[in-house]
């Protein structure tokens, strides 16, 4: 309301004057010479240009043709002029937008400029703008304009000299521009103030999750390193580490139970933790480990000097051991107990000299069967031959099956009497308790079994369709011993015949008997038909737990 | 027993047998005799063997390794000890025998009748130089 009431007084007072200086030579058209030279302004331009953004310059005047000249004067792209009428205009001018100067008439209509000035000063936010007041004549507000004092605000005499005016406007705009930039500055350099602090947060917080993980990996580290322990310490396989200098570095329990160490062994050199014969033997193979190379090798613990079984073998596994940068820096000895190993290694061995022994054995039977073999003729004498060796096949069958021990003698007559199968029951009657037999017993049960069954169907009463065999055995239990007796008698044969010749069948049926079982062999031709008895100690024939079967 | 042919010496050598296996005892007394020598046994166990060393004349001796469970080992240091040349014969080879077999004349099974006669001879006739009693 001041502002009107002041503008409203000087309006007619100056306007006169006002028009008159701004009318002169000083403004006439522009100078060519001017244009092209070096103004005082050009820098303002390349700078509005670089900076892409012109500054606000408002000029406040009453008299519109004032402001027209002011905007000629100052028509340059590095500047937005803006234009009021009045000091309201003005005000209202200052909220919109942010200036970099101010161009004021002194004397207005209204609000007088100078009141206009104190307002701005008094506002904060538009206090620091700077202005340029336009006075009309020399010495007349000189004293009001002094009482702002500092240079913020400057003045211009009317007319007004133009290049000086560009000169100052230039001046504050670069001012301005310098503030901008340097508030520019500020604002990203407190950017990254609140960028660092914020990467300081997150570091922080990273360093809390780290610790935190940190702390997790080593309670799993230490888990693990305990289980690690458990397990060297329980492993049934020696470990240990030898390092450069040959010192033993590590060794679990079961390394030093091996090799009879004691338990001290750690940064002992190796060769007092071992006996001499041993280092001596595993001194090259470290060697080459610490070269590189992977060795094993075999020993006994007969080498070994420690207290230890020395009848046990070790498999020893030599592995180097490298450190980040992949250079040797120990060797690790990993120690395993072969000794079952080499005992079934061993036992391989015996079995298959066994094999070795039996299978000479048996060819020995077979040719001891082919030379006993007697035929009047070549064709009689293969067919003797072969079914002798089948026989003796067959009871091998069941030998090898029951690895050689308690072969029930049931199943061994079946065996040798399979041809028979449709006449058991009928023809063939065998009938005994369910005993087994020793090897021998059962090697010769078979042979005699075959020889008579042989002979029934050439000879006896197998050899018409009415003859009946009858294969029976028992024990006889006597305060001394224990017999045995088994007999095979034929009957409803045809006429028996005496055999004239001793073969092979009667050394079988008779000498062996006699021979291998101590036993008391009676073979008979009596006219009912061949009448085979056999009569031996049961300790002779019988598988030992059989006779105890027996008898409970 | 054959005693009807004896052209080549007129008194009978006796050899002791020992062996297990009936069937093969019986065949190498068969051999044996045939070839005209007395025989003795057959034994199937030391005791026997050595029983019947104590009682009979023994000019030599035929025997296998292994008697049953028991190996003929006594029976050898005996044969040595009475400076009686002998052979053996088994089905083991000569490395997987004890010491007690170290210079003895072995002979594999299953062996040739006439290759027994002939080297159970070169025993008889070379003396002691198999039975080394140490």
């Amino acid at each position: 309301m001041s502002i009107e009431r002041a503008a409203s007084q000087g309006v007619t007072m100056n306007r006169m004057a006002d028009t008159a200086w701004l009318s002169t030579e000083r403004f006439s058209a522009p100078d060519p010479l001017r244009l092209n030279a070096a103004r005082p302004d050009d820098d303002a331009t390349s700078l509005a240009v670089l900076s892409g953004k012109p500054v606000n310059i408002l000029l406040v005047d009453d008299e519109h043709m004032n402001l027209t000249v002011l905007e000629t004067i100052l028509d340059n792209p590095a500047y937005r002029l803006i234009k009021a009428d009045s000091a309201d205009q003005a005000l209202l001018a200052l909220l919109a937008d942010e200036f970099a100067l101010l161009i004021l008439d002194i004397r207005m209509p209204g609000a007088t400029g100078i009141e206009l000035a104190r307002m701005i000063k008094q506002r904060k936010k538009t206090a620091d703008i700077p202005i340029i007041f336009l006075t009309a004549y020399y010495n007349e507000d000189q004293h009001v304009l002094e009482g702002y004092g500092a240079g913020a605000v400057d003045y211009l005499h009317k007319p007004v000299n133009a290049d000086i005016l560009r000169s100052k406007v230039s001046v504050f705009a670069r001012l301005h521009r310098m503030k901008r930039e340097i508030e520019a500055s500020n604002a990203a350099l407190r950017a990254e103030v609140a960028g660092r602090r914020r990467a300081q947060q997150q570091l922080s917080e990273l360093n809390e999750i780290l610790e935190q993980r940190v702390l997790a990996r080593t309670r799993d580290l230490r888990a693990s390193a305990a289980l690690l322990q458990a397990t060297t310490d329980n492993a049934s396989v020696g470990l240990a580490s030898v390092d450069l200098e040959r010192t033993c570095s590590f060794a679990n329990p079961a390394y030093c139970r091996m090799f009879g160490t004691g338990d001290d062994v750690v940064s002992k050199p190796l060769h007092e933790v071992l006996s001499t014969a041993t280092a001596a033997r595993i001194a090259p193979l470290l060697d080459r480990a610490f070269a590189g190379e992977r060795k094993t090798c075999e020993i006994s613990a007969a080498s070994v000097s420690g207290d230890t079984d020395r009848s046990r073998f070790y498999s020893l596994i030599f592995e180097p051991e490298r450190d980040a940068d992949d250079n040797i820096n120990g060797v690790v000895i990993v120690a395993f107990d072969i000794t079952e190993r080499k005992k079934t290694e061993e036992h391989v061995q015996l079995l298959l000299r066994e094999v070795n022994h039996r299978a000479k054995n048996m060819l020995s039977v077979v040719s001891a069967i082919a030379r006993q073999t007697k035929a009047p003729s070549q064709d009689e004498y293969v067919r003797r031959l072969s079914g002798r060796i089948q026989a003796l096949a067959a009871s091998h069958d069941l030998l090898s099956s029951k690895q050689w021990q308690d072969i029930a003698i049931t199943e061994l007559i079946r065996t040798q009497l399979s041809h028979f199968e449709a006449l058991m029951g009928t023809r063939v009657m065998i009938d005994g308790p369910p005993v087994s037999l020793t090897a021998t017993g059962a090697q010769f049960i078979g042979m005699v079994v075959h020889e008579l069954a042989t002979n029934a169907v050439k000879h006896g009463s197998l050899s018409n369709q009415v003859g009946r065999v009858m294969l029976s055995w028992d024990i006889e239990r006597l305060p001394s011993t224990d017999r045995f007796k088994i007999s095979w008698v034929e009957t409803d044969g045809p006429p028996v015949v005496r055999p004239t010749q001793r073969g092979y069948g009667s050394t079988v049926i008779k000498n062996m008997a006699e021979l291998s079982l101590e036993g008391r062999v009676t073979l008979d031709f009596p006219p009912s038909g061949l009448l085979w008895h056999l009569e031996c100690p049961a300790m002779k024939i019988l598988a030992t737990d059989s006779t105890a079967t027996m008898q409970t | 027993m054959n005693q009807s042919f004896n052209a080549v010496t007129p008194m009978k050598r006796h050899v002791l047998v020992v062996e297990d296996e009936p069937l093969l005892a019986l065949d190498l007394a068969d051999e044996l005799s045939r070839a005209g020598f007395d025989v003795l046994g057959p034994a199937t166990t030391v005791a026997s063997a050595l029983g019947l060393l104590e009682v009979g004349r023994c000019d030599a001796a035929v025997l296998d390794v292994l008697l049953g469970n028991e190996l003929s080992a006594p029976i050898v240091l005996r044969l040595q000890a009475l400076r009686i040349p002998f052979v053996v014969i088994t089905g083991y080879s000569s490395e997987q025998l004890s010491p007690e077999f170290a210079c003895a004349v072995v002979l594999s099974k299953p062996a040739r009748a006439e290759e027994l006669i002939s080297t159970l001879e070169k025993c008889i006739k070379g003396g002691d130089d198999c039975s080394p009693a140490r």
